[in-house]
């Protein structure tokens, strides 16, 4: 077994075993800290694939941002709310409903995909992608940050109108 | 690393000693990690010694004496014996799990940075094409690293200091990143052994003193986003001592504190590494021609005697107006850097 498959299987367990924790851990802040592993495995699964700029855009976006705001908002509640949420049963079965249909739809994505195999990809791709994103897929790049300046703008607005009910 | 690999196996062969070839690669990798973690300490171990002596002479006393003879020089290792043989406390109330993780991403974010810096043209463990992204990302890792810190404490200064990291991460993390696009324009590469190379010529090639001057601007912009981002004075709010005790670290002790301090020691060698490779000709001389290791570690050497300096001069910053030098000034002046620069670009 090559060095290369070794880590693949190392990587995917982190991957999936950080998934599986957050499934079946109680605390919330322990929970972003398995998202963190499981986020950490998909980043190396990037650099194992040559695809290094992706996987330091998985590690600048998703830890140093996502995982970072999550945090943030966790810590604005105590360490010792959220255990224990007495949950009931409605809410059980709807959100069981929810994740049962999406693991559908992603499996059967992921069979009807055809994966391109066997091919290494290039030896520097922030060029390639840049490119893309300006000649190819610009379109959905510039919905892309219209969608985020509108959030910028509509949570600025938000803010405002709560300011000026308080006063 | 690369060339580390090709040159094992002759020395190995020579000593004797069989390895299997396939091992030769995850040698070398160590062997690598191992030296950038001994240069990382010793280094924090000087810089720890470099603050107390100036901190000393900037407010009119001697600084360390005593240790080693003289100039204090032993100073530093005589504090890390210390904080080696202290006991670490773990609070009872603490996360214990979480506590006990949150030095190791701090330490790893920085050590993880340091692969890609030029040291100079040979010397380095590895060229990446994306340097300068890579060294940004792996950074954030660290400011995790301190919110968990925080975070896990319980402890309400510590959560305090955790909450104010997050803040100031989140508004000069933008600014920082958004600095290095005028210099990734001109060396139309994000590898830093490139962008080096791209400054050769003498010091009036080095990126700063490029005009219409878009660089020396996010120069500036870069290094007080690097202060902000290591939480130096007069950035120092995540551990305000005067208000927080010690803020995110305040319940850490012994071995694990002493994580966070060579940290922040080394962040400081990071950031003043990466500004001099990008700004300031990294490895190239004054004068045209002159190439070595010392002139940039010289460079880095003064920037970092530069955030010494600012650490001991200027009082502390309040924390709605760091947040406000963030957006309101940092943010658009280095938005104009980038747009002037990639104009200047088009237009030549």
């Amino acid at each position: 077994m090559g060095v290369e498959k070794i880590a693949f299987y190392i990587l995917s367990a982190l991957t999936l075993g950080g998934g599986v924790a957050i499934l079946f851990s109680v605390r919330l802040m322990r929970s972003v800290v398995y998202l963190l592993v499981s986020l950490f495995g998909v980043a190396g699964l990037f650099i194992l694939m040559g695809a290094d700029f992706l996987a330091a855009l998985q590690v600048l976006i998703y830890v140093g941002g996502i995982t970072v705001l999550l945090v943030f908002g966790l810590m604005l509640t105590g360490p010792s709310q959220f255990q224990n949420q007495e949950e009931n049963r409605l809410k059980a079965i709807t959100s069981g409903v929810c994740s049962v249909a999406i693991a559908i739809v992603l499996l059967l994505i992921v069979r009807k995909t055809q994966w391109p195999t066997g091919g290494v990809a290039a030896s520097e791709t922030a060029g390639g992608i840049g490119r893309l994103l300006l000649t190819q897929n610009v379109f959905a790049f510039e919905i892309a940050s219209v969608l985020l300046l509108v959030v910028l703008v509509g949570v600025a607005l938000f803010m405002r109108l709560a300011r000026s009910n308080r006063s | 690393m690369n060339e580390l690999a090709n040159f094992l196996p002759t020395v190995l062969s020579r000593s004797g000693l069989t390895v299997p070839s396939a091992l030769i690669p995850v040698l070398a990798m160590f062997l690598c990690a191992s030296i950038m973690a001994a240069f990382m300490g010793l280094s924090a171990a000087v810089l720890v010694w470099a603050e107390r002596k100036l901190a000393g002479h900037f407010q009119c006393r001697l600084g360390p004496v005593y240790v080693g003879g003289k100039f204090g020089w032993l100073q530093s290792i005589a504090d890390g014996i210390k904080l080696l043989l202290k006991e670490d406390i773990i609070p009872d109330q603490a996360d214990r799990p979480l506590f006990r993780l949150a030095p190791y991403p701090v330490v790893i974010g920085v050590l993880l940075a340091f692969i890609a810096v030029p040291f100079s043209e040979k010397l380095m463990v590895t060229d990446f094409n994306i340097g300068v992204f890579f060294i940004l990302a792996v950074l954030t890792v660290e400011v995790f690293g301190v919110i968990l810190a925080g975070w896990a404490s319980n402890n309400k200064w510590a959560l305090l200091g955790a909450m104010r990291a997050a803040v100031q991460m989140v508004s000069y993390e933008i600014p920082m990143g958004l600095a290095i696009l005028p210099v990734v324009v001109m060396a139309q590469s994000l590898s830093l052994k490139t962008i080096v190379a791209a400054q050769s010529g003498g010091a009036l090639h080095w990126f700063v003193f490029q005009p219409p001057f878009f660089m020396a601007v996010s120069f500036l912009i870069f290094f007080i986003a690097g202060l902000a981002s290591l939480k130096r004075a007069p950035f120092d709010l995540p551990e305000a001592e005067s208000e927080l005790t010690a803020g995110f670290h305040t319940e850490y002790s012994g071995m694990r504190f002493s994580f966070f301090f060579m940290a922040e020691y080394a962040g400081m060698l990071l950031v003043s590494a990466v500004a001099s490779a990008l700004y300031l000709g990294g490895w190239h001389g004054i004068l045209p021609g002159q190439e070595s290791v010392w002139w940039f570690l010289a460079k880095t050497g003064f920037l970092i005697f530069v955030m010494i300096w600012i650490r001991w001069t200027l009082p502390r910053l309040r924390i709605d107006q760091i947040v406000y030098v963030g957006w309101k000034v940092l943010t658009p002046f280095v938005l104009a850097c980038v747009v002037g620069q990639s104009l200047w670009a088009t237009l030549r």
